[in-house]
Order: structure tokens, then C-alpha cells, then sequence
């Protein structure tokens, strides 16, 4: 029934850029995009003539409803110069900007542009916690939302089901954690580039400065396990399994294939592109997997002619700790129920069989919704191209791959770039 | 629908939504939501009442519950919201 797909012309990744995340009280989407932009440009190694550029595709949530300002595309478009190219903003929560990139993949597939610029931003910090999250939570379903259901409260929902079925704990979540804190350490570019030692040091510091009860955590569990140090959110979902609040941008340059060359000697190419929908908690028969991931998956491996195990290492939608084990097990790296074992195991930190999340994670590298889609793929393109410093993953890998999910599960996409 | 089911899976939020917050939840006073199966197979999201929502470990996957409407006003006026509460024996 489902057909394999291809693209009609080739397409070629030679630049990206993106922006340093966090929560900046006086930098808007023009700044923050201005400094991906440019970090883009500086990234091209045969250099970039903004005039070449035929189109923009944007991804953003919801600057309407966090910042009071819609219409980011052109507004952008005329920072950066590009008027009066055409510029359009995709939606689809917080894989929204994974959605630029394939609208403008698509766009020079059909030969009808040679060169379009994607990106992605988000302003979300500026106002109070239960704002933002009031924001976020617009991207659930109505059933859930009429509930009460927040999106701490969603995945802790599918955490307690997959503790159930495949006896899993909250320990288990917290090797996540751990992980990820320890590849943002490595990335300047993350928000929380801290390891959880470091974290730990801070808090006693900050303790003993105020003259409070120092506290003594062995070592980073006993941290983890603290409720004073480490609130729940949403059982079992606690502070540390979640991705903070975030500002950022990111851009990435997609080219015809024949072109790419002019561009760089060393450009990456889309192998796969695969997208799905899904529908929410309560159509789940099984809410350990996403459904929408498993498809996209199979629409971007299929597409590559790739099985699972070929791609090298990935950037997954860790929005949640709990999230990243089913994504791994959706795309097939593991089975059912094994993600959890694996993390323990050390196979999907740097040095693993399957490095997971080398920029941190949305955990630690930080998670502006409308730019996350975009800034997965600057991972893979860092990593595949060698530049990734003291994260980089061993080997010399030639295919990553980065999964981004929208609310719910409703929208998931799986992205294949391949160095040749 | 006989308004019976097992609760499938759950979370005891804290950091709640603001109509959530105007009904006096929070932090000190968790509420509970959910997945239930019904009897009749068909799975609905809803508040989950009548738990330990402070001792999350109480409240168990599989736990029979049955339908309990809730009537509640956050500000914007009554409406009624799915609930579901323990089932209780005879």
C-alpha cells in the first residue's frame, strides 16, 4: 500500500547555523535569527551570496501567543535582507521547523528553486512559567486539555505505562538524564552545558554562601532522588526530565544536488525524509510506542534503503526523558521495552554502539519549539562533518539521522542525511 | 456503557494548568489524570479521583474504576468534566 518514495532531484545540505540557546530577557527572533543566520553563512565553505538564496521556509510555533507577534516569515525575511523572496512559515508544534525543511527540500526537488534557506525560531521565555506552559499545552488535544493534562503530565502518563508493561523505573529515566547533561557540557551552544557534578557544586556553593545545610549527595542518583533538589512535576516526571524553557534560532542552506559543489567540497545529502500523524493518548492502543514514529521512520529508511542499525547515531525529541526511550525503540535502534537497558548500558552515550542526543538533547541543549526541528539537523550536519570538538562521535560516521515530535505524538518526522 | 474500566496509565500533576490552579491545585494538592479502558474496550483521558495523588505509589495500573462526572467552575462558568473514581465492591 504505502509506496517507496523518492525525490525527483537530489538535495544537498551545505550550510548551517544556529543561534546560542537560553532565556534571554533582551534579545528577541530578529537577534536570535540574525546570529543563526550569520553563523549559517559563515558555515559555507565556498562562501554564500544571500542574493543566490530563492525562498525561505520558516518553522514557528507560536511567537503569536508567547511574544504577541505573528508573521515571522517575511518579518524575518526583511532582517536578513531576502525581500521580496518569498517567505513561509510552517506549523506544526514543536516539530514545526522539521516541517520547513522538508517543505523546502520539496521545493528544490520539484526544480522550481536551486537554493532555499530554512530555519526555525522561538521566543517563549519572556513571560511567567504557567504562561509559557499554557502556550505549550495549546499543541495537546482538546480530551486531553479538557482534563487537566499538561504536557509534564502526558508523558508521565506514558511513563507509568511503560514502567508497567516492560519494568522500568524511574532510575532507569535518570541514566538518561545523566547522559544528556553530560554531551551539553560539551556543546557551547547549550543552554544547560553543565554536567550533573557540576550542577551539584553549584547548589552546595550556593548553600554554603547563604548559610543553609549543605547538602550531601553521593553522587549524581542521590541528587536525582532529593525532592528538594529535584521536585516532581508530574509523577514520575521531576524537574530534571524535563527540557527547559528556551530562546533560539537556527538556519540550515538546502541546494540542488548538481549545485552543492559550488557550495562546499564537503556537502551532506537528504537519504530520507519521512512524516506522520497521530492522534493522542486516548486512540493509543499502546501508549509505550508513537505510532507517528514508527511510520516516519519507515518512510525515511525505506526512502534511503537503509535498515535501522545502519544509521550511526541521532538527535531524538527528548522532550522528556521518558520520551527519548521510545523514540529510540520507535526508530527501530532498539526493541520494544530494550531502550531502557541500553541507556544503562552505556550504548547510546557517546562512546555506545548508538551515540544518542550528542548536542544534550532538548533536555540540556535547550528546546525553543519553533527552531528544535531545524537545530537536530545542525547536530547531524556538525557531526558528519567532523566539527563537533570534544563531542564529536568516533569514526568518522557517514549517516545520522534526527526524529522531532509535535504535541502529542500528532506529528512526528524522521530526516536521514548521508555524507558521501 | 455501563461507565466501568481499569485505569491503563496515569500522572499526579503539580505544576498544573491556571484553571487548575484557580481550582486550588498545585503543588501541596496534586490532581490526578488518566487513561481509561472501559469495559466495552473504547479508551477515554480523564481526571481520576479519590487517590493518593500525594503518594503516587498507591495508585496502581490495572486499579477498577468507575465513571464519576464532575461538576466544576475555574472562572468561565460550571461545566462537567470526565472523572472516574476506585470502584467500589458489591
Amino acid at each position: 500500500m504505502r509506496k517507496k518514495r523518492k525525490l525527483s532531484r537530489g538535495v544537498a545540505l551545505v550550510g548551517a547555523g544556529m543561534s546560542q540557546f537560553g532565556m534571554f530577557r533582551d534579545r528577541d527572533s530578529k537577534d536570535l535569527f540574525l546570529e543563526a543566520f550569520q553563523a549559517m553563512t559563515a558555515s559555507v565553505d565556498k562562501g554564500l551570496d544571500p542574493a543566490d538564496i530563492d525562498a525561505f521556509y520558516l518553522g514557528n510555533y507560536s511567537n503569536d501567543f508567547f511574544v504577541r507577534q505573528s508573521h515571522w516569515g517575511a518579518i524575518l525575511s526583511d532582517t536578513l535582507g531576502l525581500v521580496p523572496r518569498p517567505a513561509t512559515r510552517t506549523e506544526g508544534a514543536c516539530a514545526s521547523s522539521a516541517l520547513a525543511f522538508r517543505e523546502g527540500v520539496f521545493a528544490i526537488a520539484s526544480g522550481f528553486y536551486d537554493a532555499v534557506l530554512v530555519g526555525g525560531v522561538e521566543d517563549m521565555s519572556k513571560g511567567a512559567t504557567e504562561v509559557v506552559a499554557e502556550g505549550l499545552g495549546m499543541a495537546a488535544i482538546p480530551y486531553e486539555r479538557e482534563v487537566g493534562f499538561t504536557f509534564p503530565g502526558v508523558f508521565g502518563t506514558i511513563a507509568t505505562a511503560y514502567f508497567d508493561k516492560f519494568g522500568a523505573s524511574r532510575e532507569h529515566l535518570m541514566n538518561v538524564t545523566i547522559k544528556s547533561h553530560d554531551n551539553a557540557a560539551r556543546n557551547p551552544k547549550a543552554q544547560l552545558s553543565a554536567t550533573l557534578e557540576e550542577v551539584m557544586v553549584a547548589k552546595k556553593k550556593r548553600a554554603e554562601s547563604k548559610g543553609r545545610p549543605v547538602p550531601d549527595w553521593p553522587d549524581p542518583k542521590a541528587f536525582l532522588r532529593d525532592p528538594r533538589a529535584n521536585p516532581v512535576v508530574a509523577w514520575p516526571i521531576h524537574l530534571f526530565d524535563c527540557c527547559p524553557i528556551s530562546d533560539g534560532a537556527c538556519c540550515l542552506l538546502l541546494v540542488g544536488e548538481e549545485l552543492a559543489r559550488n557550495f562546499t567540497d564537503d556537502p551532506l545529502y537528504v537519504a530520507g525524509i519521512g512524516q506522520a500523524s497521530g492522534r493522542g493518548l486516548h486512540a493509543s492502543e499502546d501508549l509505550t510506542t508513537f505510532e507517528a514514529t514508527r511510520y516516519a521512520a519507515r518512510e525515511a529508511f525505506d526512502m534511503a534503503g537503509i535498515a535501522a542499525e545502519e544509521v550511526q547515531f541521532a538527535e531524538v525529541h527528548d522532550c522528556f526523558s521518558i520520551a527519548e526511550l521510545l523514540h529510540i525503540e520507535d526508530l527501530g535502534f532498539f526493541p520494544a521495552g530494550q531502550a531502557y537497558k541500553a541507556v544503562e548500558d552505556g550504548q547510546t552515550r557517546l562512546d555506545g554502539s548508538k551515540p544518542i542526543n550528542t548536542s544534550g538533547g532538548l533536555k540540556c541543549k535547550g528546546h525553543p519549539v519553533g527552531a528544535t526541528g531545524a537545530a537536530q539537523i545542525f547536530e547531524v550536519w556538525t557531526q558528519l562533518r567532523g566539527q563537533a570538538g570534544e563531542r564529536q562521535v568516533p569514526g568518522h560516521p557517514r549517516l545520522g539521522a534526527a526524529q522531532n515530535l509535535g504535541g502529542t505524538g500528532g506529528t512526528s518526522t524522521v530526516t536521514v542525511l548521508e555524507r558521501r | 456503557m455501563e461507565g466501568r474500566g481499569k485505569l491503563v496509565a496515569f500522572t499526579c500533576i503539580a505544576i498544573g494548568t491556571p484553571a487548575m490552579l484557580k481550582l486550588g491545585y498545585g503543588r501541596e494538592n496534586p490532581y490526578c489524570t488518566g487513561v481509561v479502558e472501559l469495559e466495552e474496550k473504547a479508551r477515554v483521558v480523564a481526571r481520576i479521583q479519590g487517590v493518593d495523588t500525594r503518594n503516587p505509589g498507591t495508585i496502581s495500573v490495572g486499579m477498577p474504576l468507575q465513571v464519576d462526572f464532575l461538576e466544576e467552575d475555574s472562572g468561565s462558568g460550571s461545566r462537567t468534566v470526565l472523572a472516574f473514581k476506585p470502584l467500589v465492591a458489591g
